[in-house]
């Protein structure tokens, strides 16, 4: 028989979903890898024009935000959709496990419980490999896709970046169906239709392009599914 | 806790063994710091009810409660202090020996 699930760490795997509820991160990130292929295309030309370097500066200080300063710009978001409808928690530190993991321990109830506790150290180990993993597929899709000429690399790169984003995020905030079943399709697209002569660093700009529109939906779609399930209260708590 | 069985419960921390109290100290544990809005819906529960239980929690110094604004939206934010983790904790090491000893 299963040992009760630990309420405390419950709320703590509530609260850190509870800052990807209204798809304001995936929708951020979505929109850096836009403006990032974006300028990959915008500057393939070698076009040196003032207004092609003021464009190109500006979309340069827009990605370098959005790298940067996400945390911020979200929580900005945040603060004006999300926090009068459904309330603001900072979600538990996923800087410094060590100490989370320190803390629940302290709770432990019986022995079932710190077994539990052993196995909730696993989940986060687990994670730390997944999100290595996810860094490695995405390496290895994006530059494959730049150096491999196989037409066919398009789907190869699509299935790898949906098993690393999968890999990755599934225990703390799985992706829609839209993403994983995304990449591998639209790698198939490319197959379809992109010309031969798209090469190098062009097939990396699609893919980021790719990968930006898919995060980019994701994300507005959830934060549509978001606001019509969460309307906003007519008197707010003060 | 003395270690002197079943008296033992009656040291149980009064303040916190309220069940909704209990819910809001767990949630409160478990993150940094959690507003109004949040510990409502979480807990389920009415604003009159969340509050009278948050104000005896404050009042014990439990938590901290602070008034913020966010933009132009007001938020009242909560969080818990050294004294209520310890507490919190205590708590849970109480009811630890509670199932130890109905192990046996």
């Amino acid at each position: 028989m299963l040992a009760p699930r630990s309420t405390v760490l419950t709320a703590r795997q509530r609260a850190a979903r509870y800052f990807f509820v209204d798809g304001f991160s995936t929708l951020i990130a979505g929109l850096g890898c836009l403006l990032m292929a974006f300028q990959l295309f915008y500057s393939r030309d070698g076009r040196t024009t003032p207004l092609s370097l003021l464009v190109s500066l500006l979309i340069l200080f827009a990605y370098l935000a959005i790298m940067f300063r996400q945390r911020e710009i979200v929580e900005w978001l945040k603060t004006r959709i999300t926090c009068p409808r459904t309330g603001f928690a900072i979600p538990p530190g996923f800087e410094d496990d060590s100490v989370a993991h320190a803390d629940l321990a302290l709770l432990t109830l019986d022995e079932a419980e710190s077994n539990r506790l052993s196995e909730v150290r696993q989940v986060y180990a687990d994670r730390k490999r997944g999100m290595l993993f996810m860094i490695v597929a995405v390496l290895l899709a994006i530059f494959g896709i730049m150096l491999i000429p196989n037409r066919w690399f398009y789907v190869a790169s699509g299935i790898l970046m949906s098993a690393g984003v999968w890999i990755a995020t599934r225990r703390d905030q799985p992706f829609s169906w839209l993403i994983l079943a995304g990449f591998p399709l639209v790698g198939l697209g490319m197959v379809t239709f992109l010309s031969d002569r798209v090469v190098g660093p062009d097939r990396g700009a699609y893919l980021l392009a790719t990968a930006g529109s898919l995060f980019f939906l994701d994300g507005v779609l959830t934060l549509i599914r978001y606001l019509r399930r969460n309307p906003l209260p007519k008197q707010t708590q003060s | 806790m003395s270690g002197n069985g079943i008296k033992d419960l009656s040291s149980l921390d009064r303040v916190i063994h309220e069940p909704v109290r209990l819910m809001i100290m767990t949630i409160l544990y478990a993150v940094e710091e959690a507003d109004f809005v949040y510990l409502q819906r979480e807990c389920a529960l009415t604003q009159g009810n969340l509050s009278s239980h948050l104000s005896r929690l404050e009042q014990v110094r439990y938590l901290t409660i602070s008034k913020a604004f966010k933009g132009k939206y007001p938020l009242t934010l909560c969080r818990l202090t050294k004294k209520g983790r310890q507490a919190f904790e205590g708590y849970s090491a109480a009811l630890r020996c509670v199932t130890t000893a109905s192990a046996f």
